[in-house]
Protein backbone atom coordinates (compact mmCIF):
# COMPACT_ATOMS: atom_id res chain seq x y z
CA UNK A 1 0.00 0.00 0.00
CA UNK A 2 0.98 3.63 -0.11
CA UNK A 3 4.30 4.29 1.53
CA UNK A 4 3.14 7.46 3.22
CA UNK A 5 0.63 5.60 5.35
CA UNK A 6 3.09 2.88 6.22
CA UNK A 7 5.50 5.50 7.45
CA UNK A 8 2.79 7.22 9.44
CA UNK A 9 1.60 4.06 11.12
CA UNK A 10 5.18 3.03 11.77
CA UNK A 11 5.56 6.03 14.02
CA UNK A 12 3.30 4.35 16.58
CA UNK A 13 5.32 2.74 19.33
CA UNK A 14 5.43 -1.04 19.20
CA UNK A 15 5.02 -2.12 22.84
CA UNK A 16 7.00 -5.30 23.18
CA UNK A 17 9.92 -4.60 20.88
CA UNK A 18 11.89 -1.97 22.72
CA UNK A 19 11.40 -2.32 26.44
CA UNK A 20 13.36 0.45 28.16
CA UNK A 21 13.88 -1.81 31.15
CA UNK A 22 15.62 -4.44 29.04
CA UNK A 23 17.78 -1.78 27.47
CA UNK A 24 18.80 -0.38 30.85
CA UNK A 25 19.51 -3.86 32.21
CA UNK A 26 21.81 -4.63 29.35
CA UNK A 27 23.65 -1.36 29.82
CA UNK A 28 24.15 -1.42 33.59
CA UNK A 29 24.21 -4.92 35.09
CA UNK A 30 25.46 -3.47 38.36
CA UNK A 31 22.34 -1.32 38.70
CA UNK A 32 20.13 -4.34 38.09
CA UNK A 33 22.02 -6.41 40.67
CA UNK A 34 21.63 -3.61 43.19
CA UNK A 35 17.95 -3.14 42.44
CA UNK A 36 16.98 -6.79 42.74
CA UNK A 37 19.64 -7.93 45.22
CA UNK A 38 19.33 -5.38 48.01
CA UNK A 39 16.25 -6.74 49.78
CA UNK A 40 17.33 -10.42 49.75
CA UNK A 41 20.78 -9.45 51.00
CA UNK A 42 19.24 -7.37 53.78
CA UNK A 43 16.99 -10.24 54.89
CA UNK A 44 19.88 -12.69 54.98
CA UNK A 45 21.89 -10.17 56.99
CA UNK A 46 19.09 -9.86 59.56
CA UNK A 47 18.79 -13.66 59.68
CA UNK A 48 22.50 -13.88 60.36
CA UNK A 49 22.75 -11.14 62.97
CA UNK A 50 19.53 -11.53 64.96
CA UNK A 51 20.38 -14.98 66.43
CA UNK A 52 24.00 -13.97 67.01
CA UNK A 53 22.86 -10.96 69.06
CA UNK A 54 20.41 -13.25 70.89
CA UNK A 55 17.47 -11.22 69.65
CA UNK A 56 15.96 -14.60 68.86
CA UNK A 57 17.04 -17.92 70.25
CA UNK A 58 19.92 -19.29 68.16
CA UNK A 59 18.77 -22.78 69.08
CA UNK A 60 15.34 -22.43 67.48
CA UNK A 61 16.48 -19.96 64.85
CA UNK A 62 20.12 -20.63 63.93
CA UNK A 63 22.03 -17.99 61.96
CA UNK A 64 21.86 -18.17 58.18
CA UNK A 65 25.45 -19.38 57.83
CA UNK A 66 24.76 -22.41 60.03
CA UNK A 67 21.62 -23.32 58.07
CA UNK A 68 23.41 -22.74 54.77
CA UNK A 69 26.26 -25.00 55.85
CA UNK A 70 23.87 -27.78 56.84
CA UNK A 71 21.84 -27.32 53.65
CA UNK A 72 24.98 -27.53 51.54
CA UNK A 73 26.10 -30.82 53.09
CA UNK A 74 22.56 -32.24 52.81
CA UNK A 75 22.61 -31.23 49.19
CA UNK A 76 25.95 -32.89 48.53
CA UNK A 77 25.01 -36.05 50.42
CA UNK A 78 21.92 -36.38 48.24
CA UNK A 79 19.45 -36.31 51.12
CA UNK A 80 17.74 -33.06 50.12
CA UNK A 81 17.63 -33.94 46.39
CA UNK A 82 16.02 -37.29 47.20
CA UNK A 83 13.24 -35.72 49.27
CA UNK A 84 12.82 -32.86 46.82
CA UNK A 85 12.44 -35.28 43.93
CA UNK A 86 9.77 -37.22 45.83
CA UNK A 87 7.76 -34.03 46.38
CA UNK A 88 8.30 -32.70 42.87
CA UNK A 89 7.18 -36.01 41.36
CA UNK A 90 3.92 -36.00 43.36
CA UNK A 91 3.20 -32.32 42.72
CA UNK A 92 3.98 -32.64 39.01
CA UNK A 93 1.89 -35.77 38.52
CA UNK A 94 -1.04 -34.23 40.39
CA UNK A 95 -0.82 -30.97 38.51
CA UNK A 96 -0.73 -32.68 35.13
CA UNK A 97 -3.65 -34.93 35.98
CA UNK A 98 -5.66 -31.98 37.26
CA UNK A 99 -4.91 -29.99 34.10
CA UNK A 100 -5.95 -32.90 31.91
CA UNK A 101 -9.25 -33.15 33.80
CA UNK A 102 -10.06 -29.50 34.51
CA UNK A 103 -9.39 -27.91 31.12
CA UNK A 104 -11.79 -30.10 29.09
CA UNK A 105 -14.41 -29.88 31.83
CA UNK A 106 -14.00 -26.10 31.95
CA UNK A 107 -14.47 -25.84 28.20
CA UNK A 108 -17.56 -28.05 28.45
CA UNK A 109 -19.04 -25.98 31.27
CA UNK A 110 -18.49 -22.75 29.36
CA UNK A 111 -19.99 -24.21 26.21
CA UNK A 112 -23.06 -25.77 27.77
CA UNK A 113 -25.53 -23.80 29.83
CA UNK A 114 -27.16 -27.05 30.99
CA UNK A 115 -23.88 -28.62 32.13
CA UNK A 116 -22.98 -25.39 33.88
CA UNK A 117 -26.31 -25.18 35.73
CA UNK A 118 -26.21 -28.85 36.69
CA UNK A 119 -22.67 -28.83 38.02
CA UNK A 120 -22.45 -25.42 39.63
CA UNK A 121 -23.96 -26.28 43.07
CA UNK A 122 -21.65 -29.27 43.46
CA UNK A 123 -18.65 -27.37 42.18
CA UNK A 124 -19.33 -24.46 44.52
CA UNK A 125 -19.56 -26.82 47.50
CA UNK A 126 -16.34 -28.63 46.66
CA UNK A 127 -14.49 -25.46 45.80
CA UNK A 128 -15.25 -24.06 49.22
CA UNK A 129 -14.17 -27.21 51.02
CA UNK A 130 -10.54 -26.83 52.00
CA UNK A 131 -8.42 -29.72 50.77
CA UNK A 132 -6.69 -29.71 54.14
CA UNK A 133 -10.02 -30.53 55.80
CA UNK A 134 -10.30 -33.50 53.49
CA UNK A 135 -6.77 -34.71 54.21
CA UNK A 136 -7.80 -37.11 57.00
CA UNK A 137 -10.58 -38.50 54.81
CA UNK A 138 -8.24 -39.06 51.89
CA UNK A 139 -5.76 -40.76 54.21
CA UNK A 140 -8.48 -43.01 55.62
CA UNK A 141 -9.79 -44.07 52.24
CA UNK A 142 -6.61 -44.11 50.17
CA UNK A 143 -3.97 -44.82 52.80
CA UNK A 144 -0.73 -42.93 53.26
CA UNK A 145 0.85 -44.00 49.97
CA UNK A 146 1.44 -42.14 46.75
CA UNK A 147 -2.17 -42.45 45.61
CA UNK A 148 -3.59 -40.44 48.47
CA UNK A 149 -0.96 -37.71 48.10
CA UNK A 150 -1.34 -37.33 44.34
CA UNK A 151 -5.12 -37.34 44.81
CA UNK A 152 -4.78 -34.53 47.31
CA UNK A 153 -2.76 -32.51 44.82
CA UNK A 154 -5.26 -33.20 42.05
CA UNK A 155 -8.11 -32.09 44.28
CA UNK A 156 -6.36 -28.90 45.36
CA UNK A 157 -5.15 -27.90 41.89
CA UNK A 158 -8.31 -28.84 40.02
CA UNK A 159 -10.31 -25.78 41.18
CA UNK A 160 -8.03 -22.92 40.19
CA UNK A 161 -7.47 -24.53 36.78
CA UNK A 162 -11.17 -25.22 36.26
CA UNK A 163 -12.29 -21.75 37.32
CA UNK A 164 -9.65 -20.04 35.22
CA UNK A 165 -10.53 -22.19 32.22
CA UNK A 166 -14.18 -21.19 32.56
CA UNK A 167 -13.27 -17.52 32.97
CA UNK A 168 -10.81 -17.72 30.09
CA UNK A 169 -13.23 -19.37 27.70
CA UNK A 170 -16.08 -17.03 28.65
CA UNK A 171 -13.76 -14.09 28.10
CA UNK A 172 -12.83 -15.06 24.56
CA UNK A 173 -13.66 -12.21 22.18
CA UNK A 174 -16.86 -13.25 20.39
CA UNK A 175 -15.71 -11.66 17.17
CA UNK A 176 -12.79 -14.12 16.97
CA UNK A 177 -15.22 -17.01 17.09
CA UNK A 178 -17.42 -15.29 14.55
CA UNK A 179 -14.43 -14.80 12.26
CA UNK A 180 -13.56 -18.47 12.67
CA UNK A 181 -17.08 -19.49 11.75
CA UNK A 182 -16.96 -17.22 8.71
CA UNK A 183 -13.75 -19.00 7.68
CA UNK A 184 -15.65 -22.26 7.76
CA UNK A 185 -14.13 -23.84 10.88
CA UNK A 186 -16.05 -26.71 12.47
CA UNK A 187 -17.17 -26.61 16.11
CA UNK A 188 -14.21 -28.73 17.20
CA UNK A 189 -11.80 -26.57 15.20
CA UNK A 190 -13.30 -23.44 16.75
CA UNK A 191 -12.44 -24.84 20.19
CA UNK A 192 -8.95 -26.12 19.38
CA UNK A 193 -7.80 -23.34 17.07
CA UNK A 194 -9.50 -20.27 18.53
CA UNK A 195 -11.14 -20.71 21.93
CA UNK A 196 -8.33 -22.62 23.66
CA UNK A 197 -5.45 -20.49 22.35
CA UNK A 198 -7.39 -17.32 23.15
CA UNK A 199 -8.18 -18.55 26.67
CA UNK A 200 -4.66 -19.88 27.23
CA UNK A 201 -3.22 -16.88 29.11
CA UNK A 202 -6.03 -17.12 31.69
CA UNK A 203 -5.78 -20.92 31.88
CA UNK A 204 -2.06 -20.58 32.35
CA UNK A 205 -2.57 -18.18 35.25
CA UNK A 206 -4.78 -20.87 36.78
CA UNK A 207 -2.00 -23.41 36.40
CA UNK A 208 0.45 -21.09 38.13
CA UNK A 209 -2.01 -20.56 41.00
CA UNK A 210 -2.55 -24.30 41.11
CA UNK A 211 1.15 -24.90 41.51
CA UNK A 212 1.37 -23.03 44.79
CA UNK A 213 -1.76 -24.88 45.95
CA UNK A 214 -0.11 -28.16 44.94
CA UNK A 215 2.90 -27.64 47.17
CA UNK A 216 0.79 -26.32 50.02
CA UNK A 217 -1.38 -29.42 50.34
CA UNK A 218 1.39 -31.79 49.41
CA UNK A 219 3.62 -30.61 52.23
CA UNK A 220 0.72 -30.95 54.64
CA UNK A 221 0.03 -34.46 53.36
CA UNK A 222 3.69 -35.43 53.64
CA UNK A 223 3.83 -34.13 57.19
CA UNK A 224 0.76 -36.22 57.94
CA UNK A 225 2.45 -39.46 57.01
CA UNK A 226 5.11 -40.30 54.47
CA UNK A 227 8.51 -41.88 54.11
CA UNK A 228 9.95 -39.29 51.74
CA UNK A 229 9.31 -35.77 50.54
CA UNK A 230 10.27 -32.34 51.80
CA UNK A 231 7.20 -32.11 54.03
CA UNK A 232 8.19 -35.36 55.71
CA UNK A 233 11.79 -34.18 55.99
CA UNK A 234 10.92 -30.85 57.62
CA UNK A 235 8.50 -32.48 60.03
CA UNK A 236 10.83 -35.29 61.10
CA UNK A 237 13.77 -32.90 61.45
CA UNK A 238 11.69 -30.81 63.83
CA UNK A 239 10.58 -33.90 65.77
CA UNK A 240 14.20 -34.99 66.11
CA UNK A 241 15.31 -31.50 67.11
CA UNK A 242 17.55 -31.19 64.04
CA UNK A 243 16.83 -27.49 63.74
CA UNK A 244 19.35 -26.49 61.01
CA UNK A 245 18.09 -29.51 59.02
CA UNK A 246 14.52 -28.32 59.42
CA UNK A 247 15.38 -24.88 58.04
CA UNK A 248 17.36 -26.53 55.24
CA UNK A 249 14.21 -28.40 54.25
CA UNK A 250 12.21 -25.16 54.28
CA UNK A 251 14.85 -23.44 52.16
CA UNK A 252 14.76 -26.35 49.73
CA UNK A 253 10.98 -25.95 49.49
CA UNK A 254 11.31 -22.27 48.61
CA UNK A 255 13.94 -23.13 46.02
CA UNK A 256 11.74 -25.80 44.44
CA UNK A 257 8.77 -23.42 44.36
CA UNK A 258 10.81 -20.62 42.83
CA UNK A 259 12.29 -22.99 40.30
CA UNK A 260 8.92 -24.31 39.16
CA UNK A 261 7.29 -20.92 38.96
CA UNK A 262 10.24 -19.66 36.93
CA UNK A 263 10.07 -22.71 34.67
CA UNK A 264 6.33 -22.18 34.12
CA UNK A 265 6.82 -18.52 33.28
CA UNK A 266 9.59 -19.35 30.83
CA UNK A 267 7.44 -22.06 29.28
CA UNK A 268 4.55 -19.61 29.03
CA UNK A 269 6.71 -17.07 27.23
CA UNK A 270 8.13 -19.74 25.00
CA UNK A 271 4.72 -20.93 23.82
CA UNK A 272 3.59 -17.33 23.66
CA UNK A 273 0.84 -17.25 26.28
CA UNK A 274 2.70 -14.88 28.59
CA UNK A 275 4.01 -11.50 27.63
CA UNK A 276 7.54 -10.56 28.57
CA UNK A 277 6.12 -8.03 31.01
CA UNK A 278 4.92 -10.78 33.38
CA UNK A 279 7.26 -10.89 36.33
CA UNK A 280 8.81 -14.30 36.87
CA UNK B 1 -16.69 -14.48 -9.28
CA UNK B 2 -20.14 -14.54 -7.85
CA UNK B 3 -23.36 -12.66 -7.45
CA UNK B 4 -25.41 -12.63 -4.28
CA UNK B 5 -29.16 -12.33 -3.94
CA UNK B 6 -31.55 -11.90 -1.05
CA UNK B 7 -35.16 -12.85 -1.68
CA UNK B 8 -37.78 -11.48 0.73
CA UNK B 9 -35.56 -12.02 3.74
CA UNK B 10 -37.13 -11.46 7.12
CA UNK B 11 -35.09 -11.92 10.26
CA UNK B 12 -36.71 -12.23 13.66
CA UNK B 13 -35.06 -12.69 17.02
CA UNK B 14 -36.98 -14.04 19.94
CA UNK B 15 -35.87 -12.88 23.33
CA UNK B 16 -37.91 -13.70 26.42
CA UNK B 17 -41.13 -14.34 24.48
CA UNK B 18 -40.60 -11.04 22.74
CA UNK B 19 -40.22 -11.41 18.99
CA UNK B 20 -38.25 -8.61 17.46
CA UNK B 21 -38.24 -8.08 13.70
CA UNK B 22 -34.73 -7.04 12.72
CA UNK B 23 -35.20 -7.16 8.96
CA UNK B 24 -38.50 -7.17 7.12
CA UNK B 25 -38.87 -8.40 3.58
CA UNK B 26 -35.47 -7.36 2.28
CA UNK B 27 -34.78 -8.15 -1.36
CA UNK B 28 -31.53 -7.25 -2.97
CA UNK B 29 -29.29 -8.37 -5.78
CA UNK B 30 -25.57 -7.72 -5.99
CA UNK B 31 -24.08 -8.41 -9.39
CA UNK B 32 -20.79 -10.13 -10.02
CA UNK B 33 -17.94 -7.65 -9.58
CA UNK B 34 -20.17 -4.95 -8.14
CA UNK B 35 -19.23 -2.71 -5.23
CA UNK B 36 -22.35 -2.16 -3.13
CA UNK B 37 -22.40 0.03 -0.06
CA UNK B 38 -25.13 -0.42 2.52
CA UNK B 39 -25.84 2.58 4.70
CA UNK B 40 -28.35 3.10 7.44
CA UNK B 41 -28.83 4.34 10.99
CA UNK B 42 -27.67 2.13 13.84
CA UNK B 43 -30.23 -0.54 14.64
CA UNK B 44 -31.44 -0.85 11.05
CA UNK B 45 -30.14 -4.41 10.81
CA UNK B 46 -27.28 -3.77 8.39
CA UNK B 47 -24.88 -5.96 10.32
CA UNK B 48 -27.50 -8.69 10.45
CA UNK B 49 -27.82 -8.34 6.69
CA UNK B 50 -24.10 -8.96 6.33
CA UNK B 51 -24.16 -11.95 8.67
CA UNK B 52 -26.97 -13.45 6.61
CA UNK B 53 -24.87 -13.05 3.48
CA UNK B 54 -21.87 -14.57 5.24
CA UNK B 55 -23.96 -17.53 6.29
CA UNK B 56 -23.37 -16.82 9.97
CA UNK B 57 -27.13 -16.44 10.44
CA UNK B 58 -30.03 -18.26 8.82
CA UNK B 59 -32.93 -16.10 7.67
CA UNK B 60 -36.19 -16.62 9.55
CA UNK B 61 -37.97 -16.32 6.23
CA UNK B 62 -36.80 -15.88 2.65
CA UNK B 63 -33.59 -17.00 1.01
CA UNK B 64 -29.99 -15.94 0.52
CA UNK B 65 -28.53 -17.16 -2.76
CA UNK B 66 -25.00 -17.11 -4.12
CA UNK B 67 -24.88 -17.66 -7.87
CA UNK B 68 -28.49 -18.80 -7.72
CA UNK B 69 -27.92 -21.42 -5.01
CA UNK B 70 -29.31 -21.18 -1.51
CA UNK B 71 -26.44 -20.98 1.00
CA UNK B 72 -26.36 -23.37 3.94
CA UNK B 73 -23.69 -21.67 6.01
CA UNK B 74 -20.33 -19.93 5.74
CA UNK B 75 -18.30 -20.80 2.70
CA UNK B 76 -14.77 -20.11 1.56
CA UNK B 77 -16.16 -18.25 -1.45
CA UNK B 78 -17.10 -15.42 0.90
CA UNK B 79 -14.54 -13.53 2.97
CA UNK B 80 -15.67 -11.40 5.90
CA UNK B 81 -13.88 -8.34 7.31
CA UNK B 82 -15.07 -7.09 10.69
CA UNK B 83 -14.82 -3.64 12.20
CA UNK B 84 -13.00 -5.09 15.22
CA UNK B 85 -10.38 -6.68 12.94
CA UNK B 86 -10.85 -10.12 14.56
CA UNK B 87 -7.15 -10.93 14.44
CA UNK B 88 -5.87 -13.75 16.63
CA UNK B 89 -3.75 -11.90 19.22
CA UNK B 90 -1.40 -14.88 19.77
CA UNK B 91 -0.43 -15.03 16.10
CA UNK B 92 1.81 -12.72 14.11
CA UNK B 93 0.52 -10.81 11.09
CA UNK B 94 1.87 -13.61 8.91
CA UNK B 95 0.40 -16.23 11.23
CA UNK B 96 -3.02 -14.60 10.99
CA UNK B 97 -3.03 -14.69 7.20
CA UNK B 98 -1.78 -18.28 7.29
CA UNK B 99 -4.55 -19.11 9.78
CA UNK B 100 -7.19 -18.13 7.22
CA UNK B 101 -5.43 -20.13 4.54
CA UNK B 102 -5.26 -23.18 6.80
CA UNK B 103 -8.97 -22.86 7.55
CA UNK B 104 -9.66 -22.73 3.82
CA UNK B 105 -7.69 -25.95 3.34
CA UNK B 106 -4.51 -24.66 1.73
CA UNK B 107 -1.62 -27.06 2.19
CA UNK B 108 1.15 -26.20 4.62
CA UNK B 109 3.54 -25.91 1.70
CA UNK B 110 1.82 -23.02 -0.07
CA UNK B 111 0.50 -21.17 2.97
CA UNK B 112 3.64 -19.27 3.95
CA UNK B 113 4.41 -18.11 0.43
CA UNK B 114 0.85 -17.04 -0.25
CA UNK B 115 0.51 -15.27 3.09
CA UNK B 116 3.66 -13.27 2.39
CA UNK B 117 2.35 -12.34 -1.04
CA UNK B 118 -0.86 -10.93 0.36
CA UNK B 119 0.86 -9.11 3.22
CA UNK B 120 3.00 -7.53 0.54
CA UNK B 121 -0.13 -6.63 -1.43
CA UNK B 122 -1.46 -4.60 1.52
CA UNK B 123 1.98 -3.08 2.13
CA UNK B 124 2.84 -4.94 5.32
CA UNK B 125 5.62 -7.28 4.19
CA UNK B 126 8.02 -5.76 6.72
CA UNK B 127 5.57 -6.29 9.56
CA UNK B 128 5.01 -9.99 8.97
CA UNK B 129 6.48 -11.00 12.34
CA UNK B 130 4.61 -8.40 14.41
CA UNK B 131 1.77 -9.36 16.69
CA UNK B 132 -1.55 -7.46 16.44
CA UNK B 133 -0.84 -5.49 19.61
CA UNK B 134 2.25 -4.13 17.92
CA UNK B 135 0.29 -2.82 14.92
CA UNK B 136 -1.78 0.34 14.51
CA UNK B 137 -5.51 0.09 13.82
CA UNK B 138 -4.98 0.73 10.12
CA UNK B 139 -2.32 -1.95 9.92
CA UNK B 140 -4.50 -4.45 11.77
CA UNK B 141 -7.30 -3.89 9.30
CA UNK B 142 -4.85 -4.36 6.42
CA UNK B 143 -3.84 -7.70 7.90
CA UNK B 144 -7.51 -8.65 8.19
CA UNK B 145 -8.08 -7.64 4.57
CA UNK B 146 -5.02 -9.64 3.48
CA UNK B 147 -6.37 -12.63 5.39
CA UNK B 148 -9.72 -12.37 3.61
CA UNK B 149 -8.24 -11.79 0.16
CA UNK B 150 -5.65 -14.58 0.45
CA UNK B 151 -8.29 -17.29 0.23
CA UNK B 152 -9.44 -15.82 -3.12
CA UNK B 153 -13.02 -15.23 -2.14
CA UNK B 154 -15.50 -14.37 -4.86
CA UNK B 155 -17.38 -12.08 -2.52
CA UNK B 156 -15.89 -9.76 0.08
CA UNK B 157 -18.27 -8.85 2.90
CA UNK B 158 -17.12 -5.89 4.97
CA UNK B 159 -18.89 -4.78 8.16
CA UNK B 160 -17.92 -1.15 8.84
CA UNK B 161 -14.26 -2.11 8.38
CA UNK B 162 -12.90 1.43 8.66
CA UNK B 163 -15.32 2.61 11.34
CA UNK B 164 -12.74 2.53 14.13
CA UNK B 165 -9.96 4.29 12.20
CA UNK B 166 -8.93 7.92 12.25
CA UNK B 167 -10.10 9.95 9.22
CA UNK B 168 -6.68 10.08 7.56
CA UNK B 169 -6.04 6.35 7.78
CA UNK B 170 -9.61 5.71 6.71
CA UNK B 171 -9.19 7.69 3.50
CA UNK B 172 -5.96 5.91 2.67
CA UNK B 173 -7.55 2.53 3.20
CA UNK B 174 -10.57 3.53 1.12
CA UNK B 175 -8.26 4.30 -1.81
CA UNK B 176 -6.36 1.07 -1.26
CA UNK B 177 -9.56 -0.91 -1.17
CA UNK B 178 -10.69 0.65 -4.46
CA UNK B 179 -7.32 -0.16 -5.99
CA UNK B 180 -7.56 -3.78 -4.85
CA UNK B 181 -11.14 -4.01 -6.05
CA UNK B 182 -10.19 -2.71 -9.50
CA UNK B 183 -7.28 -5.15 -9.65
CA UNK B 184 -9.17 -8.23 -8.47
CA UNK B 185 -12.77 -7.60 -9.48
CA UNK B 186 -14.27 -9.10 -6.33
CA UNK B 187 -17.92 -8.59 -5.56
CA UNK B 188 -17.92 -6.33 -2.51
CA UNK B 189 -20.68 -5.61 -0.02
CA UNK B 190 -19.56 -2.83 2.27
CA UNK B 191 -21.52 -1.77 5.34
CA UNK B 192 -20.99 1.73 6.66
CA UNK B 193 -22.77 4.49 8.52
CA UNK B 194 -20.68 7.18 6.83
CA UNK B 195 -22.40 8.86 3.88
CA UNK B 196 -19.19 10.09 2.25
CA UNK B 197 -17.63 6.67 2.53
CA UNK B 198 -20.65 5.04 0.90
CA UNK B 199 -20.68 7.52 -1.99
CA UNK B 200 -16.93 7.39 -2.45
CA UNK B 201 -16.63 3.61 -2.53
CA UNK B 202 -19.93 2.26 -3.78
CA UNK B 203 -21.10 1.92 -7.34
CA UNK B 204 -24.53 1.60 -5.83
CA UNK B 205 -25.65 2.64 -2.39
CA UNK B 206 -28.45 0.87 -0.59
CA UNK B 207 -30.10 3.02 2.05
CA UNK B 208 -31.78 1.22 4.91
CA UNK B 209 -34.35 2.42 7.38
CA UNK B 210 -35.11 0.97 10.76
CA UNK B 211 -38.01 -0.11 12.88
CA UNK B 212 -38.02 -2.75 11.38
CA UNK B 213 -34.96 -2.81 9.16
CA UNK B 214 -35.87 -2.51 5.51
CA UNK B 215 -34.63 -1.16 2.21
CA UNK B 216 -35.48 2.52 1.84
CA UNK B 217 -33.82 3.23 -1.49
CA UNK B 218 -31.09 2.10 -3.84
CA UNK B 219 -29.09 4.84 -5.53
CA UNK B 220 -26.73 4.54 -8.48
CA UNK B 221 -23.52 6.43 -7.92
CA UNK B 222 -22.47 8.20 -11.11
CA UNK B 223 -18.73 8.35 -10.47
CA UNK B 224 -17.94 4.92 -11.84
CA UNK B 225 -15.58 6.00 -14.60
CA UNK B 226 -13.43 8.32 -12.57
CA UNK B 227 -9.70 7.85 -12.96
CA UNK B 228 -7.95 6.12 -10.07
CA UNK B 229 -6.99 8.60 -7.41
CA UNK B 230 -9.30 11.36 -8.60
CA UNK B 231 -11.06 12.98 -5.68
CA UNK B 232 -14.75 13.07 -6.46
CA UNK B 233 -15.68 14.32 -3.00
CA UNK B 234 -15.61 17.94 -4.15
CA UNK B 235 -17.77 17.47 -7.26
CA UNK B 236 -21.11 19.32 -7.15
CA UNK B 237 -22.94 16.07 -7.95
CA UNK B 238 -21.26 14.35 -4.99
CA UNK B 239 -22.32 17.11 -2.64
CA UNK B 240 -25.83 16.96 -4.05
CA UNK B 241 -26.05 13.20 -3.45
CA UNK B 242 -24.67 13.63 0.03
CA UNK B 243 -27.46 16.08 0.85
CA UNK B 244 -30.01 13.73 -0.66
CA UNK B 245 -28.78 10.77 1.42
CA UNK B 246 -28.63 12.84 4.56
CA UNK B 247 -32.22 13.86 4.03
CA UNK B 248 -33.28 10.25 3.52
CA UNK B 249 -31.53 9.01 6.63
CA UNK B 250 -33.07 11.75 8.75
CA UNK B 251 -36.54 11.18 7.40
CA UNK B 252 -36.45 7.47 7.87
CA UNK B 253 -35.42 7.08 11.44
CA UNK B 254 -31.92 8.44 11.82
CA UNK B 255 -30.42 8.51 15.27
CA UNK B 256 -31.91 10.77 17.88
CA UNK B 257 -28.38 12.00 18.56
CA UNK B 258 -28.00 13.16 14.98
CA UNK B 259 -25.64 10.28 14.35
CA UNK B 260 -26.13 10.51 10.60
Amino acid sequence: MATSESVRTMARPAGRIASPRAARGAAYPAVVALKYGTMPALLILIWEIAPRLNLVSPVFFPPFSVVAHTAWSLLLSGVLPRHAMASVGRAGAGLMLATALAVPLGVGISASRLLSDMLSPVLEAFRNTSPLALLPAFTLVLGIGEVSKVTMVVYATFWPILLNTIAGVRGVDRVLVKAGRAMGLSRVQLVTRIVLPAAMPTIFTGIRLAMSAAFLVLIAAEMNGARAGLGFFVNSAQANFQIPEMYSGILALSAVGLFFNGALVLLGRRIGVLRKSVAP
Amino acid sequence: MSSITLQNVTQTYTRRDDAQVVLRDVSLSVETGEFLCVIGPSGCGKSTLLELMAGLERPSRGQVLVDGRVIEGPGRGRGVVFQQYALMPWLTALGNVEFGLAAAGYSRRVRRQRALEFLDLVGLAEYASRHPDELSGGMKQRVAIARSLAISPDILLMDEPFGALDPETRETLQDELLRLWRATGHTVVFITHDIDEALYLGRRVMVMARGPGRVAAVIDVPFADRPAGADVRTLPRFIELRQQLRGMLHDRGGDAHGHL
